[in-house]
Parts: structure tokens; C-alpha cells; sequence
């Protein structure tokens, strides 16, 4: 589907009034070093904006006297007068508050900006006193604490419930994996590209509770366990509609802005129940605050169970970043760069005490660098474009699982080991024997970014432009599975090893541009922001079905800032937005170049009892599958929002709604084909005259025909997400020192197949089983509905004379839900074994064959009944408090009151439990 | 003829004499009702006993004709045993059970006994459904097998005997409608001996060998043992490389009439099932098509409660020769037949999935050894009395060979798994 979009810029003259620039930059008065993010608010005009991250601001404004105010948490607030009669610039020192630890934000806000975003700053960070990136998520609407699952993969899920179980538990459902896949983490300008990540065993369905399993991350995007919190100064988390800048989603985006400016030296150390950690960070002002370099370096050990020292994670990174200034007479230029490694590493093994000689190891290893870098020119003469940024990064992982097991057959058992189509012999598995499994992969990956800033004032209206052109790659030049196939890590394993050097290089190629048109009318304001991106992918097989085709996504955000009123002695400021935009994400590398799958057949089985390595034969005939679907597509999600937010003196309230659909995620089918061999009858065979392994020819022969089943990749998955996001921010009240945060959500997701589903009948008809000859496709739903609905109040209590900070935090999932979507227990057609082909499933079908009856399957109402856990309450504390200037020490226990009453679900109590999870932490800062 | 034979009426209820403790000890008062046979007259029942076993605490309590029956607050396994004289001047026993009675409150309960009848065929005298462990500790699958035995004085003809599969689990109870269990068994494999009628004699005091996979297990598992000597073997024939049986040409197969898996069949290595021996006297097609067992029953779950449906193979109780109720200690919840055929069971391990299973097998007990030197085992259809559980399984007893994870070697040969045999 491809959808025309036209831009329609509405140009308002409502008021004629002369308008111009006016550009400010606010810095420390001490430091001299840029503010980021202050917030500048001038009247009148009410126009509220923040600083970027070089302290800069711009805005067009009318002309006549201004007033203009700035502030920022640490600092006093600054007013200047300035009357403006043409393009003006201006410079405002900011001068520290004099108290030992200023009031700071605990909270995610709710961003002010033309879509729903939550940010997150490096406070908020601080006194949550998070692991990896995965802890902050509790600050989202719909969030709640979780204990870290240091033994999983941790992958995000936006404005949704996420997988639940027929009693509303997680769970992890590959088939949905478009979840976290689609949201996009970009961090100092350049995206986390996971496309050529394929670190796993291989198209085996494993035991869920293997390491394996927990861990493999492939075509699941970013594991949020890898990403450390220490060098973070800002979060954005897009879950509205993204800028057209940003792309390769569909659900959202993480927007990390790590440190780049001076600060003390700083050491914390913490730990908790699963972990312990160390970081340490420094940034130097050099050249009078021209450059700025930052250094840091993190260590975290931690432990899936603390009672258990045989399975954990380790993790190390290492960072170092320039910021550099050059002043000319027509520009400024920033360049922003820097080095970056992550080390990640996986263990888990048996315990030889508990478990005899028991060998079973497990080791992934994810060790990446990256290189960032930003190039920003500032034009000072204002031409068209004010800025040309170029962005380009690179990474390189090398990635290692290991995995060495002791290998017990139950029973004589029979590795294949052909990697080709056709008949050879198989081996028996006759003894124990190590298996030694390793998967390297070293996906590399590049980016480059060409966009162009600009503003322009027509009218009233203030535009505000971008546009820009990208590419990025990714290719894994790993050597991929290597193991002996003789060797297998268990008895039954089918699938053969992969080199994934190769697989072929992902390229896309994408150009956007946006254009944020501010009108200025009255008091209040409008802003209206649309957007188009285009993407391709340039290097594909003309056989694809999505080679030279270009997928567009439009974007429209709009935002009404009424104009404000006063109510009492308050200001009251109303504004009302909404959204709606098309998402894009293109197929990894898995997907595109999935790997073959074998179906292998015993043709002759025979065992000889006297000599059994010598004189046994087993042969089997085998196929080779390519799971490639060449009309494979690429996700979209369509996305809407409506969005108001009522400001009363301090006091603020937002309220979200959203509703997104998405109808082509990517899973794995199943789908089936007819396969022959030829059936050798053993019992011919004379073992007394056997000096070598028997002979095919001369033995009696059956030739069979079967269907087996085979992995695919399809746009089969479907997720609609439904919901309502709010938040209200509380002014401080003073004799307590406390203010209130609630911020909470409801979700409704749908997660569904979108496309039919074979399924296979456990029927078997005299001695032959039905799915054997036949197996139907059926239309179909296999997903759930899920809903939740949460509140948090977080009461937050600063008195900065104490250095004190506390915060107390009831979280209270009120209500989760899940009901099984209906089943169609009818065939809408059949395969069958005798042509291969997919016949219509009709009356005159099953009254001329009757085994076609068992095709047809039974579901009970019972598995539709809705279940529902009742309420949850949860009450989690955290501190911090500052000793003199150099020390600040932090505490937290999540969950030290619960309550969670016992329920009764079809006659059964279900009890449930929570255990508290605590954890302290020393910060110095020298 | 009913008679009703009143061990005791419940007298009075105990009532809170001491507020501090009676109110968690109080016992209940039960009464029984023992509805006899039509051929067995009251007179002639001698040596009444009833046994009440808690089933949570194993607390065995025995009670006789004139005493009060009064017992704690639980779960019950109820047992009555007496001797009956017969209108013939036979003697024979008297045995009812009742499974699982719940004791909540002051009870009446319904007995109805039956008197055993044993068959002259061959029986089950050991089953080794455990496996054994491979030196590293794991589990070796493939070397599962179950003996039979002639306890008799005459030649028994093996041809055309069943080895059965009970489809329930003795470990997990559900209400099977329809409920067939008193008059059939319900199966889940069948594996007949072949032969025309004449072809498999077994004389008296022989044992015939039914394995898993006739090899020598030793070229797989040094701690496993020879069965390439197997009389026979059960073998399913898989076209899938991950689930191969072994056909071995030195023992001849079973006929396959029936089993549930597609891959291959196995002793339930954690003993949930129980094994029988039959003699089905129709066609292997007519068997198949007539006696094809639908049920439904109720998984319930916080969930919900849902139906299920499955199907079986039903066996009247009079084509069953032999019934072995196999279950582990701590997790037994049932008997899957009907108390004629077996009224009690036996196991291997005391929890579940415990390691000290592996190696081990039940055996049937001795009860004499006979003039002719052979020995004679205890068969009187309560698997409880009649076997010895957690013995060391006879194939190793024989091959010497290893009979414990730690590899060392068994020493002994016995008859049972106890008694030791006399150079």
C-alpha cells in the first residue's frame, strides 16, 4: 500500500505585526559553559521554549519591548527587558542558587513540544538509582517497578500490556517481537542499529527456561540490559508520533543525550540484592569552555539469583567524548565525537557439585564499539538554512555464544549430518559425548546523516524546517554456528550450522522533511508540524517483492496553545493537540536471509546388535527449505493521538489518547509441503552376512509420501494498542515540602495474527496419522486482548536545607486482563499430501473424503472466559541525602508494603506474594 | 441378599471439652456398611479387619468388628479384608476398598467386598520402568523392560498375550465420564506376543522378557546391561531423525495393535502408570473398532474449568490377566482399575523425578520356593502386598552389572529383590 501525501502549508496573516529573530544563549556565570534545557519564557506572546543543548535558543517574535525570563533548576531566575526592533541577539548569565542541593524533578515530564513525549532527566535518574536502562521505564505512564531480570534479554514495550498468559503473566512470545523491535533507540544522534544481531542457536524452538532462550535477542532490537544509566543526561522517549527525522519504527523512540559538559569528578557505587555496581565519570572545560571532553567508565556484576553464583551478567562500559567549539566570522561549528565500548557477558553453567561430572556451560559475549560523531555548522548570516548538521557513526560487535554440554543420548539416537539435499547416512549418537556449540557474530554497521535546519517568518508565521538524507548498513561478517555435526547439543537436533558472513549487507537509504509552522495569534498559538519520510532499501534482489519500491511515511502533529486566562491569582493555560502518522520498519537481516531449514526422513534404520559402530546403517533422505518469503513487506504502524493538557499556576494535567494499529509484524509460520522417500524394510537384511554396513539395493522398498512443516517468514502478526496516558504534577506544598506526582495509564492491546494459520490435527486413521496427508489452514485468530489499568502517586518531599530528598511511591495496578480471542475450528482449505496443493475446505470436499471430518477442531467456550487479577498495591521509598559537598548517599526499597489480597478465580484461591527488593548506593563527587 | 453389618453407630460427637486443644483434634466417628456378596453369607465371614491409611500422614489405623471407629480429620485410603468360607467349603478372601474418602464430618460408608479370584496364566513379576543413568548422571532410556512369569504347575502358551498401558495417571485423579472403571480397563498401548496358539510355551517356573529395545545397552551406556538376549522387544518405526527407535535383529518384535505416541513407546519412566497383561479374544481389526473408549473429563484451573475429550482402548476386566498399579509415594492420588484386578500399587522413589529410582524395578514377592526349585510368588491382586518396591532390577542382579549412579557393581542375585538365591 502506498499512500500519497500532500504537505498543505496554511499560511495565517492574521495580524500583520513586523516580526523578528531573536537568538540567546544562556550560560553558567561562573563556568561560562552553556545551560541546556533552561526554560526561557517570553512575554508578551507567552511563548515558552527551552535552550538546545549548546544553551542556544531561537524564536521569532514581534517586535516591541519583550520581556524575557529564564530559569533552571540549581539557578536564579533571570528577567530581561529587551526592546526589540530588529533580528537581536542576546546572551543571559545564569548565577548558581547558593543552597547545597536545589529542588530537582523525580519524575518523567510530560513534554510540552507537538507530540507525546516523556523526558527524563539525569535527577530523575539519580534518585531512582536504576541498574540499566530497563529501570527507568517505571517512570512511563503504565509503568510500575519491576525486579531487574538481569537473566533475560530486557526489551521495551510503549503504550502496551505486552504478552500475557491464560492468567495474565508475561511472557515472552517471539511472534510479537515487532514489540521492542520497532522502537527505535538513538543515542547522541545515531541509532542503535540491531539489524545484523543473529547471536542465537539457530531455528530451534528451545526450552523457554533455557539461557539460551532468555538471552537470544535476535529480531528483537535493543536489550536495554546492555545500556548503562551512568552517562545519561536526558531521556526522551517518543511514544506519540516521532519526528519525520526519526524512522525505522513503528512504536516509538528512545532518544539518549549522554553528558557533554564539565563536571566534578564522580564515583558511585552500588548495590543491591542482584548486584553490585561501580562507575566513575569526569568532564573538562578546556580552551575557556571552547571544548568540552567527557570520560567514563561503568562496571556492573550481577547475579540472576543471588543465591545461585553459576548464573550471571557482567557488564562494562567505556566512554570518551569531545565537544569542540569554532568560532568564525560566519559560523560556529560544534563537533561532537566520541568512542564508546560495551562489553556484555552472559554466564550460566551447571552446577558440577549438585550434578555429578555434569558439563553444561553457557557464555554470550557482546562486545561493542562505537564511533559517533556530529558536525554541526551554525551559519550566522541568516540565509536559508541557519544550520548543517552531519551526523555518522559506526559500530563494530563481536559477539561470541558458547555453549558446551554434556550430551547423555536417553536412547540410541541419529544425528544428520548432510549439508545437502538428497539421500546419505546419518549417524548414530551411541555414547555420551561433549557438545561444543559457538556462534560468533560481528555485525558492523555505519550511518551516515546529511540534514539541514532552517527557519523562515512569513506573516505571523514562524516556520521552522528540516530536511535531510540518510543511509545506514548493516552486515554481520561473522563466521557464524560452528559445531560438529556429529556432535549435536542434543540427540533429535535437525538444523545445520550457518556462516553469517554470507549473508548479504542491509542497506536503506532514506530522505525526510518537515517543516514546524508556528502561528502566533493573539495570546495564543498554534503549531502545526508535517512531515514526510521516505525509505528504501537499494541493495535488495529484483526477487523481493519490496526491491526499488519506496515506502513513504506521512506525519502530522498539530498542537493549540489557547490563550491563558486567570482564575484566582493563577494563570491557566489550556492547550489541545493530537497526531496521526505512518510508521516504517524495515526487515533485519534474519528476516530477509532467514536460515534453511532441513526436514530430514529415515529411509533405513538398522542397527546392528553385535556391532553396532561398524555394521549399523541409517539412511535418511533430505530437503532443504528456504524459509525466504520474497514478498515480504515491511511493518507498518499507523498511529493516532489526541492530547490536552491544563496548566494552572504549578500545577499541570495531561491527558492522552492514543490508538495504533499495525497489521504486518514479522513471524515465523509454519507452513507445509509434501515430501517423498523410500521406505527400506531392515528385517531383509542377514546380519551373519554382514562385513561392511548393509547395502541399499535389493531390499524391499515402499516409497512414502508425507507432509512436514517448515518456518517461514511473514507479515502474519497484528497489534492494535488502545489507551489513555495522564499525568498531574502538583504544586510543592510548602509545610510539608511535598509535592504530588500521579501518573498512570490504561491499555488495551490486541496482539493477533493477521494472515491464516496451518495448523495440524493429532488424529490418526488405522496406522497412518492424519496430519500426514492432511493439514488445513485455518482463518482464524490465535492472540488475546489484554487490558491494565495502573496509577502511580509519588509523593516527592525535597528540603533542600537538609540536603534531603525523599520520595514515596504507591503504585497500584488496579486491574490486568486477558481474554483469548475466538477461534474458527474450521478449515478454510486443506493441503494435502497427494498434489501438494491447497484445496477449498467444503461440504462436497468432506462428503467425498471423510477423513477430512478430523480436520475440523473443537475449542471450548471455557478458554474465552475473560480472567482478571484484581488490585495490586505496592508502596516503594527511595532517599537521598547529601553529606556536605562531596558525598550523597541514596537508599531504596521497592515494594516494602504490598497488598494483594487473595482472589478467586473458577472456585480456586490464588494467593499471591511480593517480596521486597532494596539496594543502596554512595556517590562521590570530588 | 444385602445384609448390613454395623461395626458401630456413631455414639456421640465430641464436643469442646477443652477450648485449647480439642478444636484441632477432633475425631470423627465412622460407620460401616458392608454390602456382601449374594453367595457369601454372614456366617461364614471370619477375621474382619478394617484398615483406615491417611494418606497424607501414612498413619495406618486398624480397626475390628466391635470397636469404635473414630479417626482424625483427612484423606483415606479405606481397606477391608476378611475370610469367607464358600458354600463349596473353599476358603476364600474378602476385599473392598475405598480411595480417597474424605473424612470431614461423622461418616457412613458403603462397602461392597468381593472375593478373589486368581487365573492360572502367566503374571507380571517384574517391571522396570526406571532406566538407568549414564556415568555422567543422566538419565539412559532405552533399557526399560517387564518380565512375566509362569507361577503355575502347567505350560503356559504366550502367544497372543497383550502387554497393556493403562491410559490414567495413578498420580493425578480426574472423574472420567463415562466411568467404566469397575467393569474395564483403559489403555493407551498395546503390544501383542505373536505366534498361532503354540509358538511361545513357558513352563512353569520360566520368565519371559519383554524389553524396550533388545541390544546391548553396554555400547551405549557402560552402566547399562545386555537385553540382546530379550524374548521380545516393543519397536515403533519413526520416519524423524529426532525420535528413532531400534529395531534389533536379534529379538523379535511385538505386535504394535495400538500406542499413543508417534515416536516411540516407553515404560513411564517416573512409574505414573500402570501395566497389565491381557488375552483379547477378538481380531486385532474388530478389537480396534469396537473397543475404542471416548471420555471427557474437567481440567479445572483458576483459569477456567475445561473439558477435555480423549480416547482410549477399553478391556473388559475379564480379558485382564494381570494388573500392576505403578505410583510414586508421594504423589500417588489413585488406583486405575477396578479393585478385582488390583487393589493396591506399587513404586519406585519415594518423591517424584527422585534420582534414586534409576536402577531400581518392582518385583513381585516370594513366597516359597517350590519342590521343583522354583520359586513361587505372592499374587493375591494387591500390588501393595504382592511386590517389593525399590528393588535392584533382576537383569542387573544377573548381569553383575552397575547398580547405582556412583557405578558400583551388584554383588547379589535374588529371587525378589530381597531374598538372596542359595548357591
Amino acid at each position: 500500500m502506498r499512500l500519497i501525501f500532500i504537505i498543505i502549508s496554511i499560511f495565517c496573516s492574521i495580524i500583520p505585526l513586523q516580526a523578528f529573530t531573536l537568538q540567546g544563549v544562556v550560560t553558567d556565570s561562573l563556568t561560562h559553559e552553556p545551560v541546556s534545557f533552561a526554560a526561557v519564557y517570553i512575554t508578551p506572546g507567552n511563548i515558552s521554549l527551552q535552550t538546545d543543548l549548546d544553551g542556544k535558543f531561537t524564536v521569532s517574535v514581534t517586535e516591541g519591548m519583550k520581556n524575557i525570563r529564564v530559569s533552571y533548576v540549581g539557578y536564579k531566575t533571570a528577567e530581561i527587558r529587551r526592546d526589540i526592533t530588529g533580528n537581536t541577539n542576546i546572551a543571559i548569565p545564569l548565577a548558581t542558587q547558593s543552597i547545597a542541593l536545589a529542588e530537582v524533578v523525580v519524575s518523567a515530564r510530560e513534554s510540552e513540544g507537538v507530540t507525546s513525549v516523556s523526558r527524563i532527566d539525569r535527577d530523575a535518574m539519580k534518585h531512582l538509582q536504576p541498574t540499566s536502562f530497563a529501570d527507568i521505564l517505571e517512570l512511563l505512564p503504565g509503568g510500575i517497578s519491576k525486579d531487574p531480570d538481569i537473566g533475560s534479554a530486557s526489551t521495551i514495550n510503549l503504550r502496551e500490556t505486552g504478552n500475557l498468559g491464560a492468567t495474565g503473566t508475561a511472557t515472552k512470545n517471539d511472534d510479537y517481537a515487532i514489540t521492542s523491535l520497532g522502537t527505535l533507540f538513538v543515542v547522541d544522534g545515531a541509532p542503535i542499529n540491531t539489524d545484523a544481531n543473529m547471536q542465537s542457536i539457530g531455528g530451534v524452538a528451545t526450552d523457554p527456561n533455557s539461557p539460551l532462550y532468555k538471552r537470544d535477542i535476535t529480531n528483537r532490537g535493543v536489550d536495554m540490559r546492555t545500556i548503562s544509566t551512568d552517562n545519561i543526561e536526558s531521556v526522551e522517549v517518543v511514544r506519540g508520533i516521532p519526528s519525520s527525522e526519526y524512522g525505522n519504527l513503528t512504536s516509538g523512540m528512545v532518544n539518549i543525550k549522554r553528558i557533554r559538559r564539565a563536571t566534578p569528578f564522580t564515583a558511585r557505587f552500588k548495590a543491591d540484592e542482584f548486584s553490585k555496581l561501580f562507575s566513575a565519570g569526569k568532564g573538562f572545560a578546556v580552551h575557556g569552555g571552547a571544548h568540552i571532553l567527557n570520560f567514563d567508565l561503568g562496571y556492573l556484576d550481577s547475579k540472576a539469583d543471588p543465591r545461585n553464583s553459576m548464573e550471571n551478567y557482567k557488564r562494562l562500559n567505556a566512554s570518551a567524548r569531545a565537544n569542540m567549539r569554532f568560532e568564525s566570522q560566519s559560523m560556529t561549528t560544534y563537533w561532537n565525537y566520541g568512542l564508546d565500548y560495551s562489553g556484555s557477558f552472559d554466564n550460566a553453567r551447571v552446577d558440577p557439585d549438585l550434578n555429578l561430572n555434569k558439563i553444561d556451560k553457557f557464555k554470550n559475549e557482546y562486545n561493542r564499539f562505537a564511533l559517533t560523531s556530529e558536525l554541526n555548522f551554525n551559519l550566522k548570516n541568516n540565509s536559508f538554512f541557519s544550520n548543517i548538521v552531519w551526523n555518522m557513526a559506526m559500530s563494530y560487535e563481536r559477539d561470541k555464544l558458547h555453549h558446551i554440554k554434556q550430551v547423555a543420548p536417553a536412547r540410541a539416537s541419529v544425528a544428520p549430518t548432510s549439508m545437502e539435499e538428497g539421500v546419505h547416512d546419518g549417524q548414530y549418537l551411541l555414547s555420551e559425548y561433549i557438545a561444543d556449540y559457538t556462534s560468533e557474530g560481528s555485525p558492523f554497521t555505519a550511518f551516515s546523516k546529511l540534514k539541514l535546519n532552517g527557519t523562515a517568518i512569513a506573516g505571523a508565521t514562524l516556520h521552522t524546517y528540516k530536511g535531510g538524507v540518510e543511509w545506514s548498513m548493516s552486515k554481520n561478517f561473522g563466521h557464524g554456528q560452528k559445531y560438529d555435526l556429529t556432535r549435536p547439543l542434543s540427540a533429535g537436533w535437525t538444523t545445520r550450522p550457518r556462516d553469517y558472513s554470507t549473508i548479504p549487507a542491509l542497506h536503506s537509504l532514506v530522505a525526510y522533511l518537515e517543516d514546524n509552522i508556528r502561528i502566533n495569534a493573539g495570546e495564543g498559538s498554534m503549531e502545526l508540524q508535517p512531515g514526510l519520510r521516505a525509505t528504501t532499501i537499494p541493495s535488495l534482489d529484483s526477487r523481493y517483492y519490496m526491491a526499488g519500491r519506496i515506502y513513504l511515511d506521512p506525519r502530522l502533529n498539530a498542537v493549540w496553545n489557547l490563550p491563558s486566562f486567570k482564575v484566582g491569582k493563577h494563570n491557566v493555560n489550556i492547550v489541545i493537540g493530537g497526531g496521526f502518522g505512518l510508521t516504517t520498519r524495515m526487515p533485519t537481516a534474519d528476516y530477509l536471509y532467514p536460515q534453511a531449514e532441513y526436514s530430514d526422513f529415515i529411509q533405513l534404520n538398522y542397527y546392528n546388535t553385535a556391532n553396532p559402530s561398524e555394521l549399523s546403517r541409517i539412511s535418511l533422505r533430505t530437503y532443504i527449505n528456504d524459509p525466504t518469503n520474497f514478498n515480504l513487506r515491511p511493518a507498518r504502524n499507523g498511529k493516532f493521538e489526541l492530547r490536552t493538557s491544563l496548566s494552572a499556576g504549578k500545577a499541570r494535567l495531561s491527558v492522552t489518547y492514543f490508538h495504533e494499529h499495525l497489521n504486518s509484524g514479522f513471524r515465523y509460520s509454519t507452513c507445509y509441503a509434501p515430501y517423498s522417500y523410500l521406505k527400506y524394510d531392515a528385517s531383509a537384511i542377514n546380519p551373519d552376512l554382514l562385513t561392511a554396513p548393509p547395502s541399499l539395493e535389493n531390499l524391499p522398498v515402499t516409497p512414502v509420501t508425507v507432509l512436514d512443516g517448515f518456518r517461514r517468514v511473514t507479515n502474519g502478526s497484528s497489534i492494535r494498542k488502545q489507551g489513555v496516558e495522564f499525568q498531574l504534577t502538583t504544586p510543592r506544598w510548602k509545610p510539608l515540602a511535598t509535592s504530588l506526582i500521579i501518573n498512570g495509564a490504561w491499555f488495551r492491546s490486541t496482539y493477533t495474527n493477521s494472515q491464516m494459520l496451518y495448523k495440524t490435527v493429532t488424529d490418526v486413521v488405522g496406522d497412518v496419522a492424519v496430519k500426514d496427508k492432511y493439514v488445513g489452514l485455518y482463518d482464524s485468530n490465535d492472540g488475546r486482548i489484554n487490558t491494565q489499568f495502573n496509577t502511580n502517586f509519588m509523593f516527592d518531599t525535597q528540603i533542600p536545607r537538609w540536603g534531603l530528598l525523599f520520595t514515596t511511591s504507591v503504585q497500584c495496578m488496579w486491574r490486568v486482563s486477558t481474554t483469548r480471542l475466538r477461534e474458527n475450528g474450521i478449515p478454510d482449505s486443506y493441503l494435502s499430501a497427494e498434489d501438494g496443493e491447497l484445496h477449498p475446505y467444503t461440504e462436497n470436499a468432506v462428503a467425498s473424503n471423510a477423513e477430512l471430518t478430523y480436520l475440523v477442531k473443537y475449542y471450548s467456550d471455557e478458554l474465552y472466559r475473560p480472567y482478571t487479577i484484581p488490585t495490586a498495591v505496592y508502596v516503594n521509598l527511595k532517599a537521598t541525602k547529601q553529606i556536605g559537598s562531596h558525598l550523597r548517599i541514596s537508599a531504596f526499597v521497592n515494594r516494602i508494603v504490598d497488598y494483594l489480597p487473595d482472589y478467586t478465580r473458577n472456585g480456586l484461591i490464588v494467593r499471591r506474594s511480593a517480596s521486597p527488593y532494596f539496594g543502596m548506593e554512595i556517590n562521590l563527587s570530588l | 441378599m444385602k445384609y448390613i453389618f454395623l461395626l458401630l453407630l456413631p455414639l456421640f460427637l465430641l464436643s469442646s471439652c477443652d477450648d485449647s486443644l480439642s478444636s484441632s483434634l477432633t475425631h470423627y466417628n465412622i460407620s460401616m456398611n458392608i454390602s456382601l456378596p449374594d453367595d457369601i453369607s454372614p456366617e461364614s465371614v471370619s477375621e474382619a479387619t478394617a484398615t483406615f491409611r491417611n494418606i497424607s500422614s501414612g498413619v495406618e489405623q486398624k480397626f475390628t468388628p466391635g470397636t469404635e471407629i473414630s479417626v482424625l480429620p483427612g484423606l483415606y485410603d479405606v481397606e477391608y479384608e476378611a475370610k469367607a468360607l464358600l458354600s463349596n467349603g473353599a476358603e476364600s478372601r474378602l476385599r473392598a476398598t475405598l480411595r480417597s474418602v474424605s473424612v470431614t464430618s461423622s461418616l457412613l460408608l458403603t462397602l461392597e467386598p468381593f472375593s478373589c479370584v486368581e487365573t492360572n496364566d502367566l503374571i507380571i513379576s517384574e517391571i522396570f520402568f526406571t532406566g538407568t543413568l549414564n556415568p555422567s548422571g543422566n538419565n539412559y532410556k532405552g533399557d526399560d523392560y517387564i518380565k512375566l512369569y509362569n507361577n503355575g504347575t502347567e505350560i503356559i502358551y504366550a502367544d497372543g498375550l497383550a502387554l497393556i498401558e493403562s491410559k490414567f495417571n495413578t498420580t493425578q485423579k480426574y472423574d472420567y465420564t463415562p466411568d467404566i472403571m469397575n467393569e474395564e480397563v483403559s489403555v493407551d498401548a498395546i503390544y501383542v506376543i505373536p505366534g498361532s496358539g503354540h509358538d511361545y510355551p513357558v513352563k512353569p517356573g520360566e520368565y519371559l522378557l519383554l524389553a524396550d529395545t533388545g541390544i546391548d545397552h553396554r555400547h551405549l551406556n557402560p552402566y547399562s546391561f545386555d537385553l540382546s538376549g530379550a524374548d521380545f522387544e516393543w519397536y515403533d518405526v519413526s520416519t524423524s531423525p529426532s525420535n528413532v527407535d531400534i529395531d534389533s535383529p536379534t529379538v523379535p518384535n511385538l505386535d504394535k495393535w495400538y500406542c499413543y505416541t508417534n515416536s516411540y513407546f516407553i515404560l513411564h519412566n517416573r512409574g505414573f502408570k500402570a501395566y497389565g497383561l491381557a488375552r483379547i479374544p477378538v481380531e486385532k481389526e474388530r478389537f480396534l473398532k469396537d473397543n475404542l473408549y471416548s471420555y471427557n473429563y474437567t481440567v479445572v484451573s483458576d483459569a477456567g474449568s475445561f473439558p477435555m475429550t480423549a480416547t482410549a482402548y477399553r478391556i473388559p476386566n475379564e480379558w485382564i490377566v494381570d494388573w500392576v498399579n505403578c505410583s510414586v509415594k508421594a504423589s500417588y492420588a489413585w488406583t486405575v482399575c477396578a479393585p478385582v484386578l488390583d487393589m493396591g500399587w506399587t513404586s519406585c522413589g519415594i518423591i517424584d523425578k527422585g534420582k534414586d529410582r534409576f536402577f531400581h524395578s518392582v518385583r513381585r514377592k516370594l513366597l516359597y520356593i517350590n519342590e521343583n526349585g522354583n520359586p513361587v510368588f505372592k499374587d493375591t491382586n494387591n500390588s501393595s502386598a504382592d511386590f517389593n518396591p525399590d528393588c535392584t532390577a533382576s537383569e542387573i542382579e544377573l548381569a553383575g552389572s552397575v547398580m547405582d549412579q556412583y557405578g558400583n557393581q551388584c554383588l547379589t542375585v535374588t529371587y525378589d529383590g530381597i531374598t538372596p538365591v542359595k548357591e
